[in-house]
């Protein structure tokens, strides 16, 4: 026994090594337990309660800025007053764009960017709405441009986001004005790539991406992207097409998280 | 480095992690602070204390930062940690240059185990692709470690 103990202590680098890794590839392949989960929503919620205050002083540090941009803003706007007859066309386009969101009847819930992770490619964010809020985990977080992604874990006044630059982020998706759906998933960048597209369908540049509804996490026709590119893959009977996502994650300060679909009641 | 004075650094690297890191942030690459921490704790106080503090600054960033691969970030500090360890007080050993090489080795092994993971399908279907994110990485990050070298050289 003590020959053994001697050899641990003397190999102490080594057993640690060793014991440590084995855990690590443990939790690597009991990411989903329930217990894992649990400590891992009151780990974003002890941290968001830090980071709470330093995104309110951000915030208050951007105030200034903002102002300075709103009041240049201000004087533009006050310039261009004699072109807003002009923009009839568009505040019909917008008229129809909120009778649509009135339409969907998605119940929103408001959120803060906390955080934006903290591993060299960022797979997550933190908000701050949590169950207390109604959020609960796999719900659709969206910007005001399209998809950001979904909830993966909850804790009482926070929750973790995985955003679509996280390889494991999937979302099947409608390309409009063809109909044609298929799965996307992030490349790089502001890129993403819809595969199992059928070949015979007809999907040109600039046509629109758009949540397929197909998922129970996705309400349909939630904007996704735009078509930049399309490619014939040889021998298969699918084609790849590259999309330009609509939420650029490196700018997003507030998303929404998505309570409800009211079509689905 | 004594236990208090590893405790205030990782502390520190932590917030300098959280706060600097989203703004160095290039094409949705970051540095990778705590990696740098661990492979300079390796060498100056060898793997016992380099995996220890690699397992726990890893459960703390996917605690908090990870949408999946919870363990990940663990395994990866472990293992630079206990390689990192083999270089205390081989620094007299080695010319300067195979030390250095070793220790950027160790930084590209940590990283291109981090991109196979993130990144497994561009391994086989654009394995271009896959390089480019490995180097770009690995490449971030070591140049911070190269500019640290003039301030607080390894060995």
């Amino acid at each position: 026994m003590r020959r053994i103990y001697l050899a641990i202590v003397s190999n102490r680098q080594h057993v640690t090594f060793f014991l440590l890794l084995l855990i690590s590839v443990r939790l690597l392949f009991i990411n989903n337990a329930p217990n894992v989960q649990l400590i891992r929503s009151k780990a974003i919620d002890t941290f968001s309660f830090f980071l709470v205050p330093l995104e309110y002083y951000r915030s208050l540090v951007g105030l200034h800025d903002e102002n300075d941009q709103l009041r240049n803003q201000n004087l533009q706007l006050k310039l261009e007053l004699e072109e807003f007859l002009n923009l009839k066309k568009d505040y019909d386009h917008l008229r129809e764009l909120l009778e649509f969101r009135k339409q969907s009847q998605l119940t929103l819930v408001p959120a803060n960017v906390l955080m934006k992770g903290i591993t060299p490619h960022a797979t997550s964010m933190i908000i701050d709405v949590g169950q207390k809020d109604g959020v609960q985990k796999n719900m659709a977080v969206v910007s005001s441009d399209g998809v950001v992604g979904k909830t993966i874990l909850c804790g009482d006044f926070s929750s973790t986001v995985q955003i679509y630059t996280d390889m494991n982020f999937r979302i099947s998706v409608r390309i409009q004005p063809n109909g044609t759906t298929g799965i996307l998933r992030w490349i790089g960048g502001n890129e993403a790539e819809i595969q199992e597209v059928r070949k015979n369908a007809d999907i040109s540049i600039g046509d629109r991406v758009v949540t397929s509804g197909f998922s129970n996490i996705f309400p349909k026709y939630l904007p996704v992207g735009t078509v930049t590119g399309v490619e014939n893959i040889r021998g298969r009977y699918e084609k790849k097409v590259r999309v330009e996502l609509a939420s650029d994650l490196s700018r997003i300060a507030d998303v929404f998280v998505v309570i409800k679909d009211a079509h689905e009641e | 480095m004594k236990n208090n004075q590893l405790i205030l650094i990782t502390l520190g690297v932590l917030a300098l992690q959280f706060l600097i890191g989203p703004w160095l942030t290039i094409r949705g690459v970051r540095p990778d602070f705590f990696l740098i921490l661990i492979v300079y704790i390796g060498v100056s106080n060898g793997s016992f204390f380099a995996v220890i503090v690699g397992f726990l600054c890893g459960l703390i960033i996917d605690g908090i930062g990870v949408g999946s691969y919870f363990g990940l970030s663990s395994l990866i500090y472990v293992l630079t940690g206990y390689l990192s360890g083999f270089l205390k007080g081989k620094y007299q050993r080695f010319i300067p240059a195979t030390f250095t090489i070793i220790w950027i080795g160790i930084v590209l092994l940590s990283f291109f185990i981090y991109s196979f993971f993130r990144f497994q399908y561009l391994w086989d279907t654009d394995f271009l692709q896959f390089l480019n994110i490995w180097i770009l990485t690995s490449f971030y990050t070591l140049s911070l470690m190269g500019i640290l070298q003039f301030v607080r050289p390894l060995r």
